[in-house]
């Protein structure tokens, strides 16, 4: 059972990485799926609270813990009020409390309400707002709060739909979870698409086997692009994932594939771009809401993020210059030294640069500020050369400046 | 059917497994009566019939090793 809220770190394996005999220890939910593009976790917690709150009792009874605290989102108060009324219910049925259904097992889950940062998603930032401080990501090391978490106790910190899965895995057993998918990739998973496709939508699809063609384009996902029109890019796994082209589309949903051709799975959040896109004006999309989620802590996120919006703004204005550009490589070094994952491209005779990056930040905020503008840089300079050049807005097409 | 009005964006269409999404088609599938009507909670009985090492094994899956690089980024959320 891999983990589905970004890393893929085997939730079994996590559970054991606490210290023998201290005591006592904690589950953390993550529900404060913030990630731009996924919304899968919020269906999860508002169509079917008892399977996350069961899936919280199991992993308690196996890790050995007796306190679990559900972070919710602070912008989803349906999802709050439905799963607020299914632990009162599972309290009253007698799931959850003191000596459950009878046996020397027992659980309290206290529901707290998230504020809205995005960076609370970062689990060390998320036990800290639990602790009633600001939300700042935790200096490394410990790497894993399952050493030192909440209040100093081990902790364990997992993923809605990680423990969503849970009630379904013990009813039918490994052997039948791990008949879906692949050996590396078992069960399934759920994404969230956005953007430029027919159908986008959430779907629960097979872990492993399922290709980024299949769901773009096939009948029963997303149906193709909008209106006939050529795919241009998407982003294979949240806001902060470099980006594919269609060259990665017969990639399956395989962390160590798609990590291998430069991006990552994550959140497991897919935007799609279409050709009409503005392939500068979308990185400034994305590049403005991690500057603006800083939580300012670490000087390269903090100042980084803040010019990297500043210079790419003044590019897609009209008014950048190529100082700019190189500008932009240069912040993005200071964030993360060194080769930026990116994908292969057979037009510009790229190679890939494989997943994951060096970073001079605690957490991953300062290196997606910086993911959007690197990969469109990389795969789409000339749609920013043709900015500088001819001061033209949407959309620039790629044969456009190729006649140019 | 492929979408209902109650779970707005969520799309079954396909003969696909549905390990998390199941209960989706039901509009009450937040309600305690439809997740016992559906299996609801008999994970939680099937876990507490074992030991908690043997649920743990269950979820862990076979030995493997994991190796983790200090300095490499972490993951965007909770795993």
């Amino acid at each position: 059972m891999l983990g589905r809220g970004g890393a893929g770190f085997p939730a079994g394996t996590k559970w054991g990485l606490m210290p023998a005999g201290k005591y006592p220890r904690y589950l953390v939910v993550n529900g404060d799926e913030s990630e731009p593009g996924t919304y899968k976790d919020r269906l999860l917690m508002e169509r079917d609270p008892h399977q996350l709150v069961e899936g919280c009792l199991i992993a308690a009874y196996a890790a050995g813990l007796s306190q679990v605290f559900l972070y919710i989102r602070g912008e989803m108060p349906l999802a709050h009020e439905r799963v607020a009324v299914a632990l009162n219910d599972a309290y009253a049925a007698g799931y959850v409390g003191k000596n459950i259904l009878g046996t020397n097992f027992s659980v309290d889950i206290v529901l707290h309400w998230g504020a809205g940062a995005y960076v609370v998603g970062e689990e060390t930032a998320l036990i800290e707002s639990l602790e009633g401080k600001r939300g700042e990501p935790r200096l490394k090391p410990p790497f894993f709060p399952a050493a030192i978490g909440l209040y100093g106790q081990p902790t364990i910190v997992n993923n809605v739909e990680t423990l969503s899965n849970l009630p379904w895995l013990l009813v039918n057993g490994a052997q039948a979870f791990t008949a879906i998918g692949t050996a590396t990739s078992p069960g399934t998973r759920m994404v969230a698409v956005s953007g430029h496709v027919v159908r986008p939508g959430v779907y629960e699809i097979v872990n492993g086997t399922t290709t980024f063609r299949d769901l773009l384009y096939g009948d029963e996902f997303c149906q193709g692009i909008r209106d006939g029109n050529e795919l241009k890019a998407f982003v294979p796994g949240g806001g902060s994932a470099p980006w594919f082209t269609p060259e990665q589309l017969d990639l399956p949903f395989e962390g160590k594939l798609v990590g291998a051709a430069g991006s990552m799975l994550g959140s497991g959040a897919i935007m799609v771009m279409d050709h009409t896109t503005d392939i500068p004006t979308a990185a400034l999309t994305l590049t403005r809401f991690y500057a603006a989620e800083s939580c300012g802590q670490c000087t390269p996120c903090r100042e980084g993020g803040t010019w990297l919006e500043r210079v790419l703004q003044r590019v897609v204005d009209g008014r950048g210059t190529h100082a700019d550009l190189a500008q932009m490589m240069e912040i993005g070094e200071s964030i993360c030294p060194g080769a930026f994952p990116h994908a292969a491209s057979e037009r510009l005779g790229l190679a890939a640069t494989p997943f994951p990056y060096k970073m001079t930040t605690i957490c991953f905020v300062g290196p997606s500020a910086y993911a959007p503008v690197h990969s469109a840089l990389t795969l789409f300079r000339d749609e920013f050369e043709a900015k500088i050049v001819e001061r033209r807005h949407i959309p620039v097409s790629i044969e456009a400046v190729g006649a140019h | 059917m492929s979408s209902y009005p109650w779970a707005a964006g969520y799309i079954d269409d396909g003969d696909r497994p549905k390990l998390v999404t199941s209960r989706f088609e039901h509009e009450d599938s937040y309600t305690l009566e439809r997740y016992h009507a559906t299996g609801g909670y008999a994970g939680l009985r099937a876990a507490l019939g074992r030991t908690p090492a043997e649920v743990h094994d269950e979820v862990r899956g076979p030995p493997c090793w994991v190796v983790v690089v200090p300095g490499s980024p972490p993951a965007p959320s909770g795993a």
